[in-house]
């Protein structure tokens, strides 16, 4: 009897999130199942023990509901299936850290013919996980430290806290707190978070300042569809960047509180989320604000990508997405929707399509936008290995529309129909499988004179791309 | 002449409308805010500068410096006194330019005493007395938020003021000794004002206006008489208003020569026992600000170019400055508020020149239409 003996990376002891750590997630789907030399599934096998080693602090009721499925396995074959699949709900759980599984007869006074005992060999992950990195973003560079309490109370809760100084002085932090509940249906996950944030557009001429509390929960309908509702209490601090700014923007400084409910789905068909070669992707966020707080309107955005190989190493990907915002009162600066930069409609400044104002975007209502890319291996080199699989060269057309609330000489059809249109190509890569980085040349082809085209080459880093 | 430029710069360079921003009057506004709103408002009307008030819940915030008021003209914001004042003066609008650099150095050092005392009072009135500041404050400042937020700025905001205060020293100081700081600005204020009507300027009163009136005749007989006589080819015509008014300004049809009196003659002198009517008129310039009489002499009647401009006679004038907005803006804003917490306006009730000379702005430049 053979022995199965899954390796595991070591991805959760790692902390910190954003934009810049971009982690391989384990990847179970893709690990080579041992060739059964015999077949397997004709020899009878019960399991009569299942060994866990190496519990420390974790509860054994979550163990224990975990690897009862082990029991009902009737032959072989099935022992290693289900074996695997256990290895892999233990380590969703990111409470162990190196998850071994060993098969072997059973022996003792108890066992059975055709009994077998199942070793699961893990590690718990230390009590406390900190690390320092630093981030640079758009305006500034930041040093980050965290800390993370991985299976604080035994259960797969987690604390994670992310401290992160800014050279100008800006500190953001937040403080999340974690529960699963994988055995509950639908298996939800709730999550509190405390947050203070800092935020500069310098496209729109303000900065915020964010302190607010996120209560999350997450659940999965299907493998695909992925639910989150949430509640987010928050008070938003606007205030204007420098003394030039325009008076429009000034007049929507001060502090706002906003209490918002929301509910985003996704739909999730593709094979890889950041160059798909095939599936179709949707993401519905709408967003209630109003319950409580100064500011009341309703607002929903959708997405949507569609992948389709049309030769080897060639995909064609379209993709669109459109915001409606309603205003019901209090509705500021930072509430509207805003199009144009290098992840959304390219060939505009960020921010670059619609109305501005001294040359700061004040956004919109409404907008539309739609892409179509064909995404290719970089040309003259092997493309399937080594570094040059993180490439891809593509092609683009992108269109939208951003409409004005404050025009009232256009119906807003027809200032829908001014849409603004965009060619280029470049080169993308992929940065992990968080977000990717584009260098693209672009042509902006329509703009309007209220809109900012920014010809020539564009970069952009982004974890979600029109 | 101040009112020949301040004129000609509302027409050139105020011309765009000047907007200020303030917190909501009724509901919001605190105490120390409305009294810098009411001075900066007084300012502007003192300079006969339009303008129009904006109220906007989140007016402190909009402000460059984080303090209100503010003011919006073209694409200029300022805020706050004394950059308004600097700002004004940058346009050509001033009125302290016939103050001696001694006196302008006496008006900074008189309003920096207000900044650091009855600014200071103010806040410790609304913020640090717990009466003020429950049954006040408190409401006042969260009015226009909703709940919590009401709370947590009312409480950040509270901090803030205590450690202003704590850094001037004032924080650990009892209301008894605020009030005794207040009457000490405020009898330094009113030794300074006298019986003058403003701070800056001669000492007058309604009494004087008819001395004042008798003397402005005795004026233009003596210029008519001179300039009658055949030697001197010039003419000159002074149409005084029917009566001598409150603020004792006439409106004149003149030219331009009108400076040479008041460049040339004796009458500044403050005291009003040595005031001469006997004006001396140079037909020969001898000085840059006097007009050859020869060039006024042809065309001076059918000219033009005569602007008619408000003659304030320096002799009668006592113009305020912006030390009398200042103090305008605070006295009246004191006396007018109702707090439970009556000492702080008892204080300054007591001095009456004070109040008088609130009362005085008030009329002059907020009650006329």
């Amino acid at each position: 009897m053979g022995a199965v003996h899954a390796k595991s990376a070591d991805n959760t002891g790692e902390v910190g999130g954003g934009l810049f750590e971009f982690e391989e997630p384990v990847e179970l789907e893709e690990e080579p199942m041992p060739k059964p030399q015999i077949k397997l599934e004709g020899v009878r096998a019960r399991v009569d023990r299942v060994h866990v080693d190496g519990l420390n602090r974790t509860k054994d009721d979550i163990i224990k509901s975990t690897v009862n499925d082990l029991f009902q396995a009737t032959d072989f074959e099935d022992v290693i299936m289900r074996a695997h699949k256990v290895r892999r709900a233990l380590d969703s759980m990111g409470c162990f850290r190196d998850i071994g599984v060993f098969i072997d007869v059973s022996s003792g006074p108890e066992a059975t013919p055709e009994g077998l005992e199942v070793t699961f060999q893990v590690k718990e992950l230390s009590r406390v996980v900190g690390g320092i990195n630093t981030t640079v973003s758009e305006n500034e560079g930041n040093l980050v430290l965290g800390v993370k309490l991985p299976n604080v109370a035994g259960r797969g809760e987690r604390i994670a806290a992310e401290y992160s100084v800014g050279h100008r002085s800006s500190s953001n932090f937040s403080v999340a707190a974690t529960k699963p509940f994988p055995h509950k249906p639908l298996a939800p996950v709730v999550t509190w978070t405390v947050y203070q944030q800092n935020h500069e557009y310098p496209w729109s001429g303000y900065k915020l300042l964010d302190r607010g509390l996120l209560l999350d929960l997450s659940f999965n309908t299907s493998a695909a569809t992925k639910h989150s509702i949430q509640w987010e209490g928050l008070v938003r601090d606007t205030s204007v960047l420098s003394k030039t700014t325009s008076f429009r923007v000034r007049e929507s400084s001060g502090p706002q509180m906003k209490s918002v409910v929301r509910h985003i789905i996704s739909v999730d068909h593709r094979d890889e989320p950041i160059f798909p070669t095939k599936g179709s992707w949707v993401q519905f966020c709408s967003e209630l604000a109003g319950l409580g707080g100064g500011v009341a309107h309703l607002k929903t955005e959708l997405n949507i990508q569609a992948n389709g190989q049309i030769m080897e190493d060639v995909v064609l990907q379209a993709s669109g997405s459109a915001g409606v915002l309603h205003d019901v009162f209090g509705s500021s600066l930072p509430d509207r929707l805003f199009l144009g930069g290098p992840a959304s409609l390219r060939g505009f400044r960020q921010r670059g399509v619609g109305p501005h104002c001294d040359g700061q975007a004040t956004g919109g209502n409404l907008y539309w936008a739609g892409g179509v890319h064909i995404f290719g291996p970089l040309p003259f080199t092997n493309a399937q290995t080594g570094i040059a699989s993180l490439f891809r060269s593509h092609a683009f057309l992108t269109a939208g529309c951003l409409a004005d609330p404050e025009d009232t000489t256009t119906w807003w059809l027809e200032s829908l129909c001014a849409v603004r249109v965009s060619v280029g190509a470049g080169v993308a890569l992929r940065l992990g499988r968080a977000a990717r980085l584009e260098l693209n040349y672009c042509v902006p082809v329509r703009s309007l004179p209220s809109d900012q085209p920014a010809a020539g080459l564009q970069f952009g880093v982004a974890a979600q791309f029109l | 002449m101040p009112e020949l430029s301040l004129t000609d710069s509302i027409i050139t360079s105020l011309n765009e409308n000047v907007k200020l921003f303030q917190p909501y009057e009724v509901e919001q506004i605190l105490l120390p805010d409305n009294a810098s709103c009411l001075a900066v408002q007084a300012f502007l009307k003192i300079c006969n500068l339009p303008f129009e008030v904006e109220m906007r819940w989140n007016a402190e915030f909009m402000s460059p410096s984080g303090r209100v008021p503010f003011i919006k003209c073209g694409a200029f914001v300022v805020s706050e006194l004394e950059p308004v004042v600097q700002f004004a003066a940058n346009k050509g609008v001033t009125l302290c330019g016939r103050l001696s650099t001694e006196e302008k150095a006496e008006m900074r050092a008189y309003m920096s005493l207000i900044t650091n005392v009855l600014v200071n009072a103010e806040l410790y009135i609304s913020w640090l007395d717990e009466e003020t500041f429950n049954a006040v404050t408190k409401v006042r400042n969260s009015s226009v938020y909703p709940w919590p937020l009401g709370w947590l700025q009312t409480r950040a905001k509270r901090n803030a003021v205590a450690k202003r205060l704590k850094a001037l020293n004032w924080h650990d100081k009892t209301l008894e000794q605020v009030l005794a700081d207040v009457e000490q600005c405020c009898s330094s204020l009113s030794q300074r004002l006298g019986d003058r009507d403003y701070f800056f300027g001669t000492s007058l009163c309604e009494d004087h206006c008819d001395f004042m009136s008798e003397l402005m005749d005795e004026i233009i007989d003596k210029v008519h008489e001179i300039a009658n006589e055949d030697k001197h080819d010039f003419e000159m015509l002074v149409y005084p208003t029917e009566n001598c008014d409150d603020d004792c300004t006439r409106i004149s049809r003149t030219n331009d020569y009108l400076d040479t009196i008041d460049e040339n003659d004796d009458l500044n002198d403050n005291d009003p026992s040595i005031r001469s009517p006997e004006v001396r008129f140079t037909s020969d310039a001898d000085s840059d600000g006097v007009v050859n009489d020869k060039l006024l002499g042809e065309d001076v009647v059918v000219n033009d170019d005569y602007q008619t401009v408000s003659v304030s006679l320096d002799v009668t004038e006592s113009r305020p400055t912006e030390l009398d907005a200042l103090v305008f803006g605070h006295v009246f804003t004191i006396i007018t508020t109702r707090l439970p917490c009556r000492k702080l306006a008892e204080a300054v009730r007591r001095h009456e020149s004070l109040v008088s000379l609130a009362k005085r702005v008030d009329e002059k430049y907020f009650k006329r239409p």
